[in-house]
Parts: structure tokens; C-alpha cells; sequence
């Protein structure tokens, strides 16, 4: 995004106060959004009528209507607010959340209902939008197994960087909506929130 | 200079009165001749402006081709240089007693989404530069047959050593002669994925030798 933009640059013209407002809160939710395209552009494409662009567009429109606070000049993204995933599909119960040794574990919990296949894939999100980095569990983990364990990119060592977990089913067509786990400073379990 | 669209007569090219018509990567322009006198003398503004543009192009020029790869996805209306240009020009440069320098750590070679490998090293041996990077990828953006790109710059000899391999092997040397090993070397990384539309961001790694790290800025 920077390299379009440069706020020490002199405006040539006065912008209007919503013009500005509104510019300010799509560079966030962009800047927030963009590295998580390909997951982005998975977990929003029922609602993109399978446009990979258009599900990108309707995950932005939806962190800047709810993850977007403060007053312009000093707006900023609220992390737990941002949905990264959206869907019917039911998500799980979260039990614990342990941040340790550049590995992260998390214990959940279903409950039963007629939406629910055993097999449905947990996926979870590690992200940090200040290094513009982020991985996903790449074992697979079901909704059965009640428990995941991922390893942390190596950038996380001493940034920090939130969670983020969804449900898909099987398929890959249907999706829960997502749930914030928690910022964390680096890879010690130091909870930012 | 305006650019246009085609117009009613479409676009022309050559000198009409004092208007010249041009065209570049497929962009139509429209100049004026120039009103300045070629013999005036340059404010102090135009001198900085030069002196920041003739920094940063001479250091760019010798590294077209890994610019070419770095700023790929930049190039249908912009040359590689005038994208590192654009992308460095409010970054890489600061001042330090009234003359204008580079920040070679803040020098970026590519732009992009694609992730950095994270965790790189350069380590100074005998024989030369050994990096080193993470060859995990996490499976967000990233592909093991992801192209990484290192580039070493020798001050002493004002000249850029630079070669590629896989992300997946993890590791890179690059022989250095003992003169170049006496040079204050600067070292970037990034990386390009295998079908070449996307980069990643550079990341510059402070050179360490076996056991103690330098501060090659010190120096610089």
C-alpha cells in the first residue's frame, strides 16, 4: 500500500472531511486485509458467487463497517472485530488457547447439531499485520479431534501477531464464521488483550 | 506533461507548434517545450533533487535485471528503475551533514505480497558469504519452488554480486575474493515465485562473521 501512498507528501487539493475519512478507512482495512488474500478470497467466495474478487470485496467492506474505530486522523483496525471467515456453518467452542515454544495449541469443544460433520477441517490463522506475515495449521485437524497444534512462523519470535480460527467443511465450500483468539506479544504467552 | 486517451483524431506523436506528442509503454503523452533557459543556474531545491536522483540511479542502474524480477509486477507502466526509483526515493535516503546518503538497510529491491522466508543470515567465512533463511511456508503465500534472490553489494568496488536458488534450499554461497572480504558488504533478500508474477518484500540482513556480528552501517 505505501507504495502508492506517502503521507509526508503534500495534498495538492483540500479534501473534503468524509472524503478523507473514508480513503483513511480503506487503506487500513486494505493494508489489514491484503496478505491474507488467499484465505480471504476461500473463506468469503459463497458470498462472491464464486468471484474471487468480489468475496475480497465484500470481506473489506465488512472490516470497514465493524473492525474500523477512532476518529479520523487517528483511525485504526480493532483485530478482534475483523471477520475473517463467514459462513453457517457451525464453528466450535473454544477451551484454551497455549502460546508457547513457537508453537501454538488450542483445545475446543462441538456441539452436536444436524450442520456438523465430524470431518469438518479447523483451520486456524496466526497473523501479524505490522510484518505483513501469517501461516495456517498445515496438518489437517478435525472438528473431532478437539484439539490443534500449529507451529509459528519464525517471524512471531519477538513480534506480535493475533489469531484467528474458522471451520470449513470438507468440501471447501462451506465456511463458519471466524473467531478471534487473542493477540500475542511474541512466542512467550503474553496475551496483548 | 498530461496524458490522454484517444481522442476525437486519436493520438499523435512529433512536435505541433509547441506542444510534442509522445508515447510510452502504450501511455499517450502530451508535453510542452521547455520554458526554462538551458543555462540557468539551479536552485539549491533542484540541486538536492539531482543529487538525490543521481544517488539513487547509479546505485540502481548495475542491478536492471534483479530489478526487473523484484518490481515484476510494476512493470506495464513503469521501467524496473522507475519503480525502485518511486519505491526508494522516500525511504533510502537521509541526510547527514548537508550531504545526502543512503540507508542501504532501508533499500528495498522488490515489492510484493508474497512472504518474506524470515529468520535469514549471512555469515562471513573464510571463503565468503554463507545465508541462510527459513525454508518453511506456512501455507498462506509461499511455494517451496519459490525463487530466492540475494544480492551482495561490495562498496569497495562499487558493484553488485547477486544469485538465486530455491526457497527449499535453504542456503546460499556466494565467493567473495580476499579484497572483496575486506569490503564493507551490505546483503538483500528476496523472493519471486516460480511462474514470476509476484515478489516479496526485501529484507537486508546484517553480515556476522563465525562469532561476532559487524555493524556494517558504522562503517557505510
Amino acid at each position: 500500500m505505501e507504495y502508492f501512498y506517502d503521507a509526508s507528501k503534500p495534498k495538492k487539493k483540500e479534501k473534503s472531511y468524509g472524503r478523507l475519512v473514508v480513503q483513511q478507512r480503506m487503506r487500513l482495512a486494505m493494508a489489514f486485509l491484503h496478505p491474507l488474500r488467499p484465505i480471504i478470497n476461500e473463506t468469503w467466495l459463497l458470498h462472491g458467487n464464486g468471484n474471487k474478487s468480489k468475496a475480497f470485496g465484500l470481506a473489506l467492506k465488512k472490516l470497514m463497517q465493524d473492525a474500523i474505530e477512532g476518529q479520523y486522523p487517528a483511525q485504526y483496525v480493532v483485530p478482534s472485530l475483523v471477520t475473517i471467515s463467514s459462513g453457517l456453518l457451525p464453528g466450535v467452542d473454544i477451551q484454551d488457547v497455549v502460546v508457547a515454544d513457537q508453537q501454538v495449541e488450542v483445545y475446543f469443544s462441538s456441539k452436536d447439531n444436524p450442520l456438523n460433520r465430524s470431518n469438518d477441517e479447523v483451520v486456524l490463522i496466526a497473523y501479524s499485520p505490522e510484518l505483513e506475515i501469517g501461516g495456517k495449521n498445515e496438518d489437517l485437524c478435525y472438528r473431532k479431534n478437539n484439539y490443534l497444534k500449529m507451529e509459528l512462523p519464525v517471524h512471531f519470535v519477538n513480534n506480535p501477531f493475533h489469531l484467528y480460527l474458522y471451520v470449513r467443511s470438507v468440501n471447501g465450500k462451506q465456511h463458519s464464521k471466524g473467531v478471534y483468539l487473542g493477540g500475542f506479544d511474541g512466542c512467550a504467552n503474553k496475551m496483548l488483550i | 506533461m498530461g496524458v490522454f486517451k484517444k481522442g476525437i483524431n486519436g493520438p499523435f506523436s512529433g512536435k505541433t507548434g509547441s506542444i510534442i506528442g509522445s508515447k510510452w509503454k502504450s501511455i499517450h503523452y502530451m508535453k510542452g517545450l521547455p520554458r526554462v533557459r538551458a543555462h540557468r543556474k539551479a536552485s539549491a531545491e533542484q540541486l538536492v533533487q539531482r543529487q538525490k536522483f543521481k544517488l539513487l540511479l547509479d546505485f540502481f542502474t548495475p542491478m536492471q535485471q534483479l530489478l526487473k524480477i523484484g518490481f515484476q509486477q510494476f512493470l506495464n507502466r513503469n521501467t524496473a528503475i522507475n519503480a525502485a526509483m518511486k519505491f526508494n526515493y522516500d525511504q533510502a535516503l537521509y541526510e547527514e551533514e548537508g550531504e545526502i546518503r543512503l540507508d542501504y538497510s532501508k533499500v528495498q529491491l522488490s515489492h510484493g505480497a508474497l512472504f518474506t522466508a524470515g529468520a535469514e543470515k549471512a555469515v562471513l567465512l573464510p571463503e565468503g558469504l554463507k545465508i541462510t533463511w527459513n525454508t518453511k511456508t506456512y501455507g498462506i503465500s509461499g511455494n517451496m519452488d519459490d525463487r530466492v534472490f540475494v544480492a551482495c553489494y561490495i562498496q569497495l568496488e562499487d558493484w553488485v554480486s547477486a544469485d538465486s536458488v530455491l526457497r527449499e534450499d535453504g542456503e546460499i554461497f556466494m565467493e567473495l575474493s580476499e579484497k572483496e572480504m575486506q569490503s564493507i558488504l551490505h546483503v538483500w533478500i528476496f523472493l519471486s515465485n516460480a511462474q514470476g508474477g509476484q515478489a516479496s518484500k526485501t529484507v537486508y540482513i546484517p553480515i556476522e562473521r563465525e562469532n561476532e556480528p559487524i555493524d556494517n552501517l558504522k562503517n557505510g
